[in-house]
């Protein structure tokens, strides 16, 4: 029986010698993942660039169009080889708002490329954050509204055309399967962009480039970035005010949402059309920092009337219509004691007074608007005659002061700035743009854009 | 004769007889339930200290016995031991035989109707985009092996694969002929009509790399059924069954007439076996077996037995789907294969088979020297029906694009996804296959035939066809076994098979239309391929847009055939501490393709003979027992060999074309096996490890691709598998009547490398397109990989027998499907990022697992004996007592994945459940 026991002890010492045979390996291989070469094969020679993209550019601009479009076939070089390029793409066309382009980035400059094909996304010639090689011999380099991109020559086209989605698809070498993290934007400022318009190789570098601006706002929060099916151009500004246009598609996925408020940073595309820049976002994830739009509680844009604003002379008006008139060529409400047919000034003072504003339940209330002042004596004088009150009972009238006034020099409009009402919180209340002239001088005022924004 | 002879052999003995004072005792050990003779026997004269161990025909010789009385001990794993006395005399050969009888005759009973129940099951699936080369391992044949028996029936109610091999590893003999067709390689049980229990009962098993007596085996083991008359004892058997599975009605009777004087035995038997419905809907079975054995005995050296025996079975069965349409339905027994048609059930999956085999077999015997010479003629028939179509969607049920699933991944349509669901919950013609919509489309062409000229008329829009695919073999065989010396024996067999395969189509039922055409409309004529002309189409350029009508052969129509000769050596040598046996085998084979239609899709190599492909391919086996002493032993046996591919891999297309697979050779493998074996009076089993590593294989499983409407082949080549893992099989014996068994394997079936696939679409013209397919350390074969099984068996008192067994059940992979396997060149469609993509590539090659279940079986019987002679059995096996409605008997990967929208649950398994609790109740009487 003890010689059984040591058999069993063999038995089962074998019996675990064999489960440690038995059991290794046990996970499966994945296959690779593969990037797919030209004609379907996976790229294994990396090619390599044969040119800088901003070199390329800048042989294949021609300043001698002045600015007509133009498309130029690229030959070979003069050693008889391709023009190669070589870069990341940095331009993203899922959401539809940029649309049959493929932008690569070399770090020198950023080629736009003209490709036949709705759906780049699905491919990964045309992936956000992939990098691919393009032979751009025997493709065209030229100018499309002074913005140089790479297209074919083709009939009935000045500028370069799409290249066909098969020719794209053996010109363009996959390297390097996509990589969003490897995507850097570079960081410009609006005033930084504007100058390079004027310098044919910063052009010709930051053309179609993704760029990243920050601390700007958009001038029309609260409208949508596009209109259906049409393309629309917004605008953002920087805090002095320098505008770029964002130029958005009719056709993206998103173009019924509403751009929001605040301020924030911007990334996209820098287009360019004619003499302006345009950004285009690859998708809304190119904005960052803003704050949402709210609604504002109450607002008046005078674009088509003078709305439910009523005017209340204090002085009876003579020698004019009225003080207080809509201007439908400016799109605002002016008030001048001037009448231009006599040319002559008259004394006024005249309220454009807001419908009754409902303030109770808020805790915070600003009103603002933009506006511009001109013919005023001066400036201060102006502060005298242009004045924003507010009423609880539309009889006693107390003036809150406006931050910002315009120049007083021209129509441009500024914005008034942030008019705080908080005082009136819990209270009905009428505000009130109060006008004043006299017949030695009338200044003229415009007002638009009105809006009064509560917390609760 | 007899004296001439007697005079000889006395003279051989008497020279060293006259010296020694040693007579000689010769003899054959045999199973008393079933014939099989057993090899490892230990015969001993325990007086004289004499031992020997019986060869792999069961037979022993003693040269060197003192004369006088003697009491010769017989020993054998598994049996009673047995004893005879005898008188041996002084230089004479006295022929003492001994029959043994199993220690646990309670399972074996029980194992009786299991058998017939198993095989009658093994009916797996073979349609061709199913299980593919997955086939089980069937294996039958007596074996004392604890192990063995739990490959068999402790899987239950799924397959096992032994060892995790094919069918085609495992080798069928029948009277020590190969049985395993050359086409397919393995042996389809079906062929054996149900009959198992009773008239191919004489039959004996190897397991793993043993050596048998009767052939070379294969690396599964192997088994060889005795039909020679002589084997079967006298008298009558009748067994009438019911059971609620495929069919309920059985009955199967036997009648032996044992040797009469005039030197003539026969063996009569027959089978019915029907259900108008099986437990799943819409299935049938239908099956009637004949089977006679006729032998001659002219001398104690010569008698000629004739043999035959076939088996017509028609049944419908189930088909395997995909989880979603069993979760639809709420029923794991769901089967999509059937419709209504005018108020009855009809099934779109119907097979039909009747393998007849008549095998005449020559046997010359004397004292050292058996040679069996035979020769057999056998016609497998086997055909399956198959819906088709020519324009619109599939019209089967569960067509992937009639399932929600489908509406809620690929179109974003709303309420698509709902309608489904609730047409699939109410409406029984979507649920099932709409026969009356086939013929009211068909109806409608005829309609719209009126009046028109004959070249206009329009045939029918859907049809049902016969898939044929039928062989005739033609096998010659002689085995010679012979003992050279008190402890050494010697086999050699030599074996000749030709067989003509023979796959074609028919129509079987225009369902109500004219004619068919026999074009293939979905071949890719102008999608991808604008030079293709229009003779792309037809599937026999000779007769183009030929119209067939029922029973006419269209679509493809080929032959094969095959030679194939193999020979093979042994010698095995018993001596009191060792056996040690080696073995060599030798074959050559011969096939080649012939067309007998132009196909338009490959009008170069479609019609006449191919080009003949030869292989020739040679292996060599040895093993070594070491017996530490009559309890315990040491196995360690080994096989290295070359095996030429399965003729049904070779072609990448054969309905269409004679092209061949590249890179097809044969493969190479090496196998290994160790065991150590103890045998107490209460406690014996065995535990063992094996490896078997096969290089340079070759797999192919087509499969229909819905999109492209066509047939689509995949092979792979220069396969790296390896298969490793632990047996275990021990039985102990609480009380003499109580016997408790526990057995398991805990085994890993693997790929091993990244081999290529080479893809071919039946409606393409294009060449094959070849890939990487990145299988390593996949696992290789649908089947548990950890299973064991525990037991309790009592025999009581009063002749009743009580069984109940537990198995567990894990380690259960999906078959996959190399598709999943490939590198995803256009994933970037979907991924934008590497990470997706990897996310992508990862959940198409993570094989599924499916889960581990236990399941509990249970029998009684009851045995009853009255006059003396008549024994009655009543015998009820109750499997899957608890009702587990879970169990997966089948589940593969669809070769389609999804390259639109890269979801890698788009198309997802198909499986198939067993039914919950079995009941099977079996009433047997004999005398």
């Amino acid at each position: 029986m003890n010689k059984t026991l040591l058999y069993m002890a063999a038995a089962a010492a074998s019996l675990g010698m064999a489960a440690g045979f038995t059991s290794c390996d046990d996970e499966g291989v994945n296959p690779p993942v593969v990037i797919p070469g030209a004609n379907g094969t996976v790229t294994e020679n990396p090619v390599e660039p044969t040119i800088s993209i901003l070199e390329l550019k800048e042989a294949f601009y021609d300043a001698t169009k002045n600015g007509n479009d133009y498309s130029t076939v690229v030959g070979t070089k003069e050693d008889g080889t391709d023009y190669i390029i070589k870069g990341r793409i940095v331009s993203d066309t899922q959401t539809g708002n940029i649309y049959k382009y493929v932008m690569v980035e070399d770090g020198t400059a950023c080629m736009a490329f003209s490709v036949d094909n709705s759906k780049l996304y699905e491919t990964i010639r045309g992936k956000y954050g992939a990098v691919i090689a393009v032979n751009v011999t025997g493709l065209s380099l030229g100018t499309y509204r002074n913005n140089l991109i790479c297209g074919v020559t083709e009939e009935g086209y000045d500028y370069p055309a799409r290249i066909p989605k098969a020719r794209w698809e053996e010109l363009a070498i996959p390297q390097e399967a996509p990589d969003p993290s490897k995507v850097v934007p570079y960081e410009v400022t609006v005033a930084d962009v504007l100058g390079y318009k004027n310098n044919t190789t910063e052009l010709l570098t930051w053309q179609n480039r993704l760029v990243k601006f920050d601390d700007v706002h958009f001038t029309t929060p609260g409208l949508t970035y596009a209109t259906a099916g049409t393309n629309v151009s917004r605008y953002f500004a920087n805090e002095a005010g320098q505008q770029l246009i964002l130029r958005n598609s009719g056709s993206s996925k998103w173009w019924w949402e509403v751009m929001p408020d605040g301020t924030g940073s911007i990334t996209g595309i820098l287009g360019y059309y004619s003499k302006d820049w345009q950004m285009q976002l690859n998708d809304l994830d190119g904005l960052a920092g803003f704050t949402p739009y709210v609604p504002p509680f109450f607002a008046e844009s005078f674009g088509a009337s003078l709305g439910q604003f009523t005017i209340e002379n204090l002085i009876a008006v003579t020698g004019l219509d009225a003080i207080w008139k809509h201007s439908s060529k400016y799109s605002c409400a002016i008030a001048t004691g001037y009448d231009s047919g006599s040319r002559k000034n008259y004394d006024s003072d005249s309220r454009l007074v807001s419908p009754e504003l409902d303030l109770t339940g808020c805790t915070k209330a600003t009103a603002k608007f933009d506006h511009a002042g001109n013919y005023f004596s001066s400036v201060d004088v102006m502060k005298q005659q242009i004045t924003f009150e507010v009423s609880e009972d539309g009889q006693n009238w107390t003036a809150v002061a406006i931050p910002n006034y315009p120049s007083n020099s021209g129509f441009t409009f500024v914005n008034s700035g942030d008019i705080d009402l908080s005082a009136y919180c819990g209270k009905k209340v009428k505000v009130a743009f109060r006008y004043k002239s006299t017949a030695a001088k009338a200044g003229t005022w415009e007002v638009n854009n009105f809006s009064i924004n509560v917390e609760k | 004769m007899r004296v001439k002879l007697f005079l000889t052999l006395l003279a051989s003995a008497s020279l060293p007889a006259l010296a020694q004072q040693a007579a000689t005792v010769t003899g054959v050990i045999t199973d008393a339930d079933t014939g099989a003779p057993i090899p490892g026997a230990v015969v001993s004269i325990p007086s004289q200290g004499i031992s020997v161990t019986t060869g792999p025909a069961g037979d022993y010789r003693i040269s060197n016995s003192r004369p006088g009385e003697v009491m010769l001990q017989v020993t054998a794993p598994g049996y009673l031991d047995g004893a005879v006395q005898t008188l041996v005399y002084d230089g004479s050969n006295q022929g003492v035989d001994c029959v043994m009888i199993l220690d646990d005759n309670t399972s074996a009973y029980l194992a009786e109707g299991a058998n017939d129940l198993f095989f009658d099951e093994s009916f797996l699936d073979d349609d061709a985009e199913g299980s593919g080369g997955q086939s089980i391992s069937a294996l039958t044949g007596t074996s004392d092996d604890i192990f063995y028996k739990f490959t068999r029936f402790g899987y239950q109610p799924l397959y096992s694969n032994y060892r995790g091999l094919n069918s085609s590893a495992a080798e069928t003999y029948i009277n020590g002929m190969p049985m395993n067709d050359l086409i397919r390689g393995g042996f389809s049980f079906s062929q054996l009509g149900g009959m198992t229990s009773r008239a191919f009962r004489n039959n004996t098993a190897t397991t793993g790399l043993g050596a048998a007596s009767y052939g070379f085996s294969g690396l599964g083991g192997s088994q060889n059924f005795n039909t020679i008359t002589e084997n079967y004892s006298p008298g009558f058997n009748g067994l009438v069954s019911y059971t609620n599975s495929n069919y309920y009605a059985r009955a199967m009777a036997t009648y032996s007439t044992g040797l009469n004087k005039n030197g003539l035995a026969l063996t009569v038997s027959a089978i019915g076996r029907y259900s108008d419905e099986g437990i799943v809907d819409g299935t049938y079975y239908n099956s009637g077996g004949y089977f006679i054995s006729l032998e001659k005995v002219f001398n104690p050296h010569h008698s000629l037995t004739l043999t035959t025996w076939g088996a017509p079975t028609e049944q419908a069965n189930s088909r395997a789907t995909v989880q979603e349409a069993f979760d639809l339905t709420g029923d794991n027994l769901y089967n999509p294969a059937w419709g209504w048609q005018s108020g009855k059930k009809r099934s779109d999956n119907i097979r039909r088979r009747f393998d007849p085999t008549v095998m005449l077999n020559w046997l010359y015997k004397d004292e050292k020297t058996t040679l069996n010479t035979g020769v057999a003629f056998r016609w497998l028939n086997f055909a399956r029906t198959r819906l088709t179509y020519n324009q619109g969607n599939d019209p089967k049920p569960d067509y992937y694009q009639s399932l929600p699933s489908y509406w809620e991944f690929n179109r974003e349509v709303p309420g698509m996804a709902e309608y489904y669901t609730d047409l699939w919950e109410h409406d029984s013609s979507v649920r099932q296959i709409n026969w009356d919509e086939f013929y009211r489309v068909n109806a409608l062409n005829n309609a719209l035939n009126e009046g028109k000229p004959e070249e206009e008329r329009k045939g029918s829009t859907y049809m049902q066809q016969w898939e044929h695919s039928n062989q005739f073999n033609f096998i010659v065989n002689s085995l010679l076994n012979r003992r050279l010396t008190d402890n050494m024996t010697l086999q050699a067999g030599v074996t000749f098979n030709y067989t003509k395969y023979h796959d074609y189509m028919t129509v079987k039922d225009l369902l109500g239309g004219e004619y068919w055409l026999d074009i293939n409309t979905f071949a890719d004529r102008d999608i991808n391929n604008p030079l293709a002309s229009a003779d792309i189409m037809q599937n026999d350029l000779d007769n183009p847009n030929r119209r067939v009508g029922k029973g006419d052969v269209f679509g493809h129509d080929y032959d094969i055939t095959a030679m194939k000769v193999q020979g093979f050596v042994q010698n095995q040598i018993n001596t009191s501490h060792w056996d040690v046996n080696y073995g060599l085998q030798i074959s050559y084979e011969q096939f080649s393709r012939f067309g007998h239609m132009r196909n338009g899709r490959a009008p170069q190599n479609s019609k006449g003979r191919s080009a003949i492909q030869r292989f020739d391919d040679a292996a060599v086996k040895a093993g070594a027992t070491y017996k530490l002493n009559g309890r315990n032993y040491f196995t360690l046996r080994a096989q290295y060999g070359t095996e030429a591919p399965l003729i049904k891999d070779v072609y990448i297309s054969p309905r269409i074309s004679d092209e061949l697979v590249d890179g097809t050779k044969s493969s190479r493998t090496f196998a290994a096996d160790f065991s150590y074996n103890w045998n107490y009076r209460r406690f014996r089993g065995s535990i063992g490890v094996f490896y078997v590593n096969t290089t340079g294989a070759m797999e192919r499983r087509g499969f229909y691709d819905e999109e492209l409407r066509s047939f689509v082949n995949y092979a792979v080549t220069g396969v790296h598998r390896q298969n490793k893992g632990v047996e275990l099989g021990m039985s102990y014996k609480i009380l003499p009547s109580l016997t408790a068994t526990f057995a398991g394997t805990y085994a890993r079936y693997q790929y091993k490398n990244n081999p290529t696939g080479t893809r071919m679409s039946e409606n393409s013209l294009f060449d094959p397109i070849q890939t990487t397919v990145y299988l390593k350390d996949h696992i290789s074969v649908s089947t548990p990989q950890t299973a064991f099984n525990i037991g309790l068996d009592w025999a009581a008192p009063h002749s009743w027998y009580v069984g109940v067994n537990a198995s567990y059940l894990a380690d259960y992979y999906v078959a996959l499907a190399y598709p999943y396997h490939e590198t995803l060149p256009n994933v970037w469609q979907k991924a934008n990022t590497v990470e997706e993509a990897e996310q992508i590539v990862k959940d198409f090659s993570t094989q599924p697992k499916l889960a581990n279940n236990w399941v509990l079986n249970a029998s009684l019987g009851k045995s009853f004996r009255f006059a003396y002679k008549y024994y009655l059995n009543l015998n009820l096996s109750v499997s899957n007592v608890l009702n587990n409605k879970n169990l997966v008997t089948n589940a593969y990967q669809q070769l389609r994945v999804d390259t639109r929208n890269y979801n890698a649950d788009a198309f997802p398994y198909r499986l198939q459940y067993a039914q919950g609790i079995k009941v099977y109740f079996n009433v047997g009487f004999r005398f």
